[in-house]
């Protein structure tokens, strides 16, 4: 009994110092947060479908506003197209604004970027295919909801437009949904 | 008595001196000496190419209370009639003026400045057939920022740009495509939308 007790009370100390550290302000100046994640996109105007490894990396400058770069790694098609892409990948680099409240985070933003595409050469159109590098710009928003003080969910879409003008002209214009658990880290103390 | 009184009436002097000074310090704090980073992205239009986007960024370095520069780099593709593609690169600055004082949220101004550029047109499904030029360019118009916070902002441009170099042309006809590099005897330029996303990251010197 005198055991169970112990074990009872180590509980309920251990389980009050992380809720006491978890109502400290997770959201502030200098939170630096991480993820890897499996993407799906859809193309607007085509019968593509692509999806791709997606990672960031984001750093809060204050409560509202944090500098984001983002990349995404062409892994596959759902959905084949002879005139398609045989990879699309993308560097955005941009910043959000941040709606806080609590644990949760609600943010948009706007990452101009790149896009490095090279096309298949399935089809009669595209005897040759050459990588090239496009121009993009991206909008964002989604929500982050950040469990204690390393871990986080989130989601978020991606509109992109671009052109990829490379062997064949081809509208790059895309949604992405990316969702999952990242990681964060406060690397400046709470004033 | 009279004493006491007396360095009562000179030290609350002293104290209201003091705080006037230091509010009118408070109030005549400049914007000078800020220095912001950004991202863009830009919309080309109105030329005989057609339209296209870009992306970039740039920095700001804020001079007077009234007066900023920005300096930037661009790289913008257009599609010719899905032809021809005709990438821009642009590295330049210009400088920027607040005509009115006292704008928090929404603060419009007025910019015109210089850039070096350099285009290259290449045919889409023939990418060894390739022209290009170096020259330099002017570019002048209205723009504002949308202050979310005191150090972010969301900075809406549109000016237009005027090349002052040769010009690559492109005739595309139906069995032919040409690039040719003629003198630029007339206006020839383009319309740039700009929207970036700029944040205050310090000031550079304090005023």
């Amino acid at each position: 009994m005198e055991k169970v007790k112990k074990i009872f009370f180590s509980l309920f100390f251990f389980g009050s110092v992380y809720v006491l550290n978890s109502q400290t302000e997770i959201v502030r100046q200098g939170l630096v947060k991480g993820m890897a994640t499996i993407s799906p996109g859809k193309m607007f105007g085509y019968n593509e479908s692509y999806f791709y490894l997606h990672g960031n990396l984001e750093g809060y400058l204050s409560k509202k506003v944090s500098v984001s770069g983002d990349g995404y790694m062409f892994l596959g098609e759902q959905s084949k197209s002879p005139e398609g892409f045989k990879y699309i990948n993308n560097l955005f680099f941009g910043l959000y604004y941040h709606v806080v409240k609590g644990n949760g985070d609600i943010f948009f933003g706007g990452q101009p970027g790149v896009c490095i595409a090279q096309l298949r050469t399935d089809s009669p159109k595209v005897p040759v295919a050459h990588t090239g590098t496009s121009p993009l710009f991206s909008a964002v928003a989604g929500c982050n909801y950040f469990v204690g003080k390393y871990f986080n969910f989130f989601v978020q879409a991606r509109y992109i437009a671009g052109s990829h003008n490379y062997d064949l002209h081809k509208d790059l214009s895309e949604i992405r949904i990316s969702a999952g658990l990242g990681f964060n880290i406060n690397t400046m103390k709470a004033k | 008595m009279k004493q006491v009184s007396k360095i009562y009436v000179i030290c609350f002097n002293l104290f209201f001196l003091c705080s006037v000074a230091q509010d009118s310090t408070k109030t005549k704090r400049s914007d000078a000496g800020w220095f912001s980073l950004g991202a863009r992205s830009t919309v080309s239009a109105f030329s005989d190419e057609g339209a296209g986007l870009g992306t970039g960024g740039q920095f700001r370095i804020q001079l007077a209370d009234q007066v900023n520069t920005e300096w930037f780099a661009d790289y913008i593709t257009i599609n010719i009639k899905d032809k021809v593609r005709s990438d821009y690169y642009h590295i330049g600055w210009s400088v920027m003026y607040y005509p009115f004082k006292n704008c928090k949220v929404v603060k419009p101004y007025i910019l015109a400045g210089h850039c070096f550029d350099y285009n290259r047109v290449t045919l889409i499904n023939s990418p060894t057939v390739s022209v290009d030029r170096w020259g330099s360019a002017v570019q002048a118009g209205l723009a504002t920022h949308f202050n979310l916070t005191e150090r972010f902002d969301i900075t809406l441009i549109s000016q237009y740009m005027i090349h002052l170099s040769t010009v690559l042309h492109t005739d595309i006809s139906s069995n032919s495509i040409s690039i040719i590099e003629e003198p630029n005897t007339t206006l020839h330029g383009h319309l740039l939308t700009t929207i970036s996303l700029n944040y205050k990251v310090g000031k550079l010197w304090k005023k």
